[in-house]
């Protein structure tokens, strides 16, 4: 079996693809040390991507705050 | 409440030589509202937050706002481009706390903290609101991304990536929506996370 590519780690992380393609990859990871690496590197790019997305969720957040209720409203000033 | 030391550092001299993107502050100087505009909505967010991280409620917020926005109005004039003297970050950091301090004073009726009497609790209070900030930043950096990403990627890829990992539907939905294969789609979503890294590296750099 050939190197395993960054979307096919991917898919295989997303359980993406079927039973017999899954099990393939694993007897692959088992004995491929560079695959090894790859995954791993795949893994904390995934971690990467959840800050991202925390952030992202939390400046969409208080932007939609701020534009559906302009904050001066109801202060009485 | 006690409250914490008024920051002091360079950024509060008018030469001010901090950083952001120098176009927008050209513009800024010249008057221009659409730059105004874009620097109170790209910046609103992290107002809010560190004024809430420092006390404030929100009906005081707005008020926070305005002043830092009249802040840089005023200091427009001065801003000196000079990476070396320090981080854009910082300097807005510090306006910020600055202002969001003074209203707090104000509410309080307090006259301002001299530097001799903090103690170690505020310190340590001021260590944890500058890790919030420095969150707070990130993820700023983390949208500024995204909308530079929307701005300069195919609209195919930035819109599978955003309904994968924002809105958190399935790459095969996204594939059948977008009558493209699964692979065209993690492909599509790496090509945007690769763009958004550098862009994040960068923009973390410059400010």
């Amino acid at each position: 079996m050939k190197h395993l590519d960054r979307v096919s780690i991917q898919r295989y992380l997303e359980k993406d693809q079927n039973l017999f393609i899954r099990l393939l990859i694993r007897l692959h990871l088992l004995g491929c040390e560079e695959c090894q690496k790859r995954l791993r590197d795949v893994k904390a790019e995934l971690e990467e991507q959840q800050r991202f997305f925390q952030g992202i969720a939390l400046m969409e957040q208080i932007d939609q705050e701020a534009d559906k209720h302009p904050l001066h409203e109801g202060t009485g000033e | 409440m006690k409250l914490p030391l008024k920051m002091k550092t360079t950024a509060e001299n008018n030469d001010m030589g901090y950083t952001t993107k120098p176009s927008i502050f050209e513009k800024m100087r010249s008057g221009d509202e659409i730059s105004w505009e874009h620097f109170y909505k790209t910046y609103r967010a992290l107002v809010i937050l560190r004024g809430r991280d420092l006390g404030l409620v929100d009906a005081d917020l707005d008020e926070l706002l305005s002043r830092v926005m009249l802040k840089f109005f005023q200091h427009s004039q001065t801003f000196r481009y000079d990476r070396s003297k320090g981080r854009f970050r910082d300097y807005f950091r510090t306006m910020v706390t600055n202002t969001a301090l003074d209203m707090l004073r104000e509410k309080e009726g307090r006259k301002e903290i001299d530097i001799d009497s903090i103690d170690s609790s505020n310190a340590s209070q001021d260590n944890e609101l500058d890790n919030k900030y420095e969150e707070e930043w990130r993820a700023h950096i983390f949208s500024q991304a995204l909308q530079e990403a929307r701005n300069s990627l195919p609209s195919r890829a930035v819109q599978a990536f955003i309904m994968n990992h924002l809105r958190n539907i399935s790459v095969q939905e996204i594939a059948a929506m977008q009558s493209v294969g699964k692979s065209t789609v993690y492909n599509d979503c790496n090509l945007v996370w690769d763009f958004l890294t550098k862009a994040v590296k960068r923009m973390s750099e410059e400010y």
